[in-house]
């Protein structure tokens, strides 16, 4: 199956030229320290989207909106702007989502209804109690919360009413939903398939990471493909060698020895390098020290990846490979496809 | 289906019961579990009615349980009840699973997120802000723990080709059941166990729902409240549930020489691009997923004699969801059997699919059609004849099962008792 192009909005990587460049130059993105009363959490970066870009989503609904799910409109606009398919087919693609977690701003120390549910612990009388919980819960809490957001706010803006999931919430969520698609190109079910998602990074990301790494970076940020069952003149690259298993828990002694399908190999994320041989490779690429955790969107922006190094000379074939911190081993290869074929 | 695809077995724990047979007694006596909430502190809350699990299930909580599991149990509701029905069900699945290659075998699920970490919120707050302890860490491997619950039972059954969670709300656990099928359909593997969980049933849970509009106004007697597709309907009932359904190719079950007892036809999913906070008024969203379920089943509108819809008693859902009967099936729809049971269970949300796929499936089984029970004044739509009054007592071998998640996520699943 066909890799038509990609899309990505990232911490200082607005667009794939900026992402071109982090890469190729190996620069890391720039991180913030986070703390929680003076306890050290991690390093977050969020990008920075000016609401001047074309896309940025109505004031109306900014009210619901975290930020990955923005990024994830204005990645997705993007990338079917450039698509050049007809709005029916575009109606009748399908959508599979890879998410993360959805509780932005919410359990910052500044955040105000953390404050006032603080409070609330001091008030002895329960009914007062609960009264005071009730008035400081937002209305609009239910949906800024929404697991389904991104589908649904993707699917909203670009007019796309095919099949559809979103899948959560760590990276293997990633490559469950190419697979998904691929699956369904193959078949003939479909030909064309919007694959991508979002993932945010807080506080509770930052938990979550602590207790595998010992100084977490993670992004918030958005990626997006288009995987179609027909090569185009278009065309970007090929999915092949798709395959996933669980090795168990992130502690266990288990050995990750895959055979290298390309000469080059990108890895997102840091868990689990102990376990992995990678004498296979000529050359390993940790996109993780150039973008902390990926989450949610790390095999988006290894695929994205390959195709910068596709534009390099000789690079015809990359492999990725994922382990999240479940365990659950991702890979597949991306093969060039060039203009003359 | 290009494959065939089974349904070997299901447990459920709904507000209705501990266990399918409980809950389908109490489907059978007509019993809603629709009340005042007693498993949170409610006192001074405009609305205090749900349904609810009137059950802790530490009973289910293994003594030689891992630790940390054991704490996720005590701290975290939509755990405690996928793992309770994981020990109804565990030893008739593990027999089947014994000799399995692993990467035969996968899990989806159904979750909801309820409102992200706010299960968690009062314990961190008061750790973290209050006593300035930091020991809530110890479980920070379970915050945000939406891959944890499909996870777990990979670990339990050795299922690891896919552990995976769905995230899309009230559609989540028909859709997982609908993944799960197509995984096998599609010979990626032989073996899935999928489901779903959740509950809102919690203080800030309860409350964000209550604010978003979508609950009923108590009605007399409370088991009242809840009226799908009634022109006097105001709204749905919080609740909670999880449940399990076992799934095999053609090949497994010859194999292992057992006896299916459905056949999933197919599957279809859509969506509505219309708005986060309502479904598209016009219904043609959820008419699309029917549509597709029906073009992947290979069968008439006229070859389905069960609808177990949506039919949450919402004013939005429910037009939307007859005139997507109406146009979905046109006038076959006269003769289907149609009805919602969440005016007897609530809205259990990510698990309302499971639930209400099992229910069905328990109908079949039993030759017991339930009607809508709180439906007297239907809406009136052509060839819209919901089941009200009393419940059918006939063989019933095809039935779809119809659930919508906020933000106009869409899904239908049929299935053939065998």
């Amino acid at each position: 199956m066909y890799i038509e192009d990609v899309s990505v909005l990232l911490p200082q990587a607005q667009d794939f030229s900026e992402f071109k460049n982090l890469v190729l130059k190996q620069i890391a993105i720039n991180f913030t320290p986070k703390y929680v009363l003076n306890d050290y959490l991690g390093d977050i970066a969020v990008p920075q989207i000016s609401r001047d870009n074309p896309y940025y989503p109505k004031p109306s609904d900014l009210k619901i909106l975290r930020t990955d799910t923005i990024a994830a409109i204005i990645a997705a606009s993007r990338l079917v702007e450039k698509l050049d398919f007809d709005s029916q087919k575009l109606q009748q693609a399908d959508l599979w989502i890879s998410t993360g977690n959805f509780a932005e701003k919410l359990l910052d120390e500044n955040s105000k209804l953390v404050k006032y549910l603080t409070k609330s612990y001091e008030i002895q009388d329960r009914k007062q109690r609960l009264q005071r919980i009730y008035r400081v819960i937002p209305p609009m809490l239910g949906l800024n919360t929404l697991t389904n957001a991104t589908e649904s706010y993707v699917a909203q803006y670009l007019g796309i009413k095919g099949r559809s999931t979103t899948v959560g919430n760590t990276s293997a969520s990633s490559f469950y939903v190419i697979q998904k698609a691929i699956s369904r190109l193959r078949n003939g079910s479909l030909d064309l398939a919007l694959v991508g998602g979002s993932v945010l990074s807080d506080d509770a990301e930052l938990l979550l990471l602590r207790n595998y790494l010992q100084k977490p970076r993670a992004i918030t940020g958005a990626a997006f493909l288009a995987l179609t069952s027909e090569i185009r003149p278009s065309t970007k690259a090929m999915v092949e060698n798709l395959f996933s298993y669980y090795i168990g828990a992130i502690k266990n002694n288990g050995h990750v020895s895959i055979s290298a399908k390309s000469p080059m190999l990108i890895v997102s994320n840091p868990f689990n390098f102990k376990v992995v041989d990678f004498k296979p490779w000529k050359q390993v690429l940790r996109l993780d020290q150039i973008l902390g955790y990926a989450g949610s969107i790390s095999m988006f922006v290894m695929i994205a990846a390959a195709l910068v190094f596709f534009e390099q000379n000789g690079v015809s074939s990359v492999d990725c490979m994922d382990i999240d911190p479940l365990g659950r081993v991702s890979f597949l290869t991306i093969k060039r496809i060039s203009n003359e074929a | 289906m290009k494959r065939k695809v089974y349904v070997l077995d299901y447990e459920l724990i709904s507000p209705l019961g501990i266990g399918n047979k409980q809950v389908f007694e109490n489907i059978k006596q007509n019993v809603s579990a629709v009340n005042v909430l007693t498993n949170f502190y409610t006192e001074g809350l405009e609305l205090n009615i749900g349904a609810e699990i009137k059950d802790h299930l530490t009973r289910f909580l293994a003594p030689d349980e891992d630790e940390q599991f054991k704490e996720f149990f005590k701290i975290e509701r939509k755990f405690a009840l996928i793992y309770a029905v994981y020990q109804l069900i565990k030893n008739r699945v593990l027999p089947m699973v014994e000799d399995l290659d692993p990467m035969q075998g996968g899990v989806v699920l159904g979750i909801g997120a309820d409102c992200g970490v706010f299960e968690f919120m009062e314990r961190y707050i008061r750790e973290i802000y209050v006593e300035r302890e930091m020991s809530i860490l110890e479980f920070k491997n379970f915050f945000q723990p939406i891959d944890i619950y499909s996870a777990f039972l990979g670990m339990r059954f050795n299922l690891a080709a896919f552990q995976q969670g769905i995230l899309t709300a009230c559609a989540a656990s028909n859709q997982a059941i609908g993944w799960g099928a197509e995984a096998i359909a599609d010979g990626l593997v032989d073996f899935v166990v999928t489901g779903g969980t959740d509950s809102i049933i919690n203080t800030i849970g309860y409350i964000a729902f209550e604010k978003l509009g979508t609950l009923a106004e108590p009605d007399e007697p409370l088991a009242n409240t809840c009226k799908p597709f009634d022109i006097n309907r105001s709204g749905t009932v919080a609740a909670e549930a999880a449940g399990i359904v076992v799934l095999a190719s053609e090949d497994f079950v010859r194999e292992k020489n057992i006896k299916p007892r459905f056949e999933i036809l197919g599957y279809g999913s859509s969506l509505d691009a219309y708005m986060i906070t309502a479904p598209d008024p016009t219904g043609d969203g959820m008419r699309r997923a029917m549509e597709s379920a029906l073009e992947s089943a290979r069968i008439e509108p006229s070859q389905v004699e069960y609808i177990n819809a949506h039919g949450t008693g919402t004013e939005l859902n429910d037009v939307a969801e007859v005139k997507a009967l109406n146009d979905a099936f046109g006038p076959a729809l006269e003769k289907i059997l149609v009805s919602s049971t969440k005016d007897r269970h609530g809205h259990a949300i990510a698990a309302a699919g499971v639930q209400e796929f099992i229910i069905t499936a328990m109908a079949l089984e039993n030759s017991f059609i339930p009607h809508t029970r709180n439906l007297k004044n239907p809406i009136q739509d052509r060839w819209f004849r919901p089941l009200m009054d009393k419940p059918v007592k006939k063989q019933v071998n095809v039935a779809m099962n119809c659930n919508y998640g906020f933000g106009g996520v869409n899904s239908a699943l049929i299935f053939k008792r065998i």
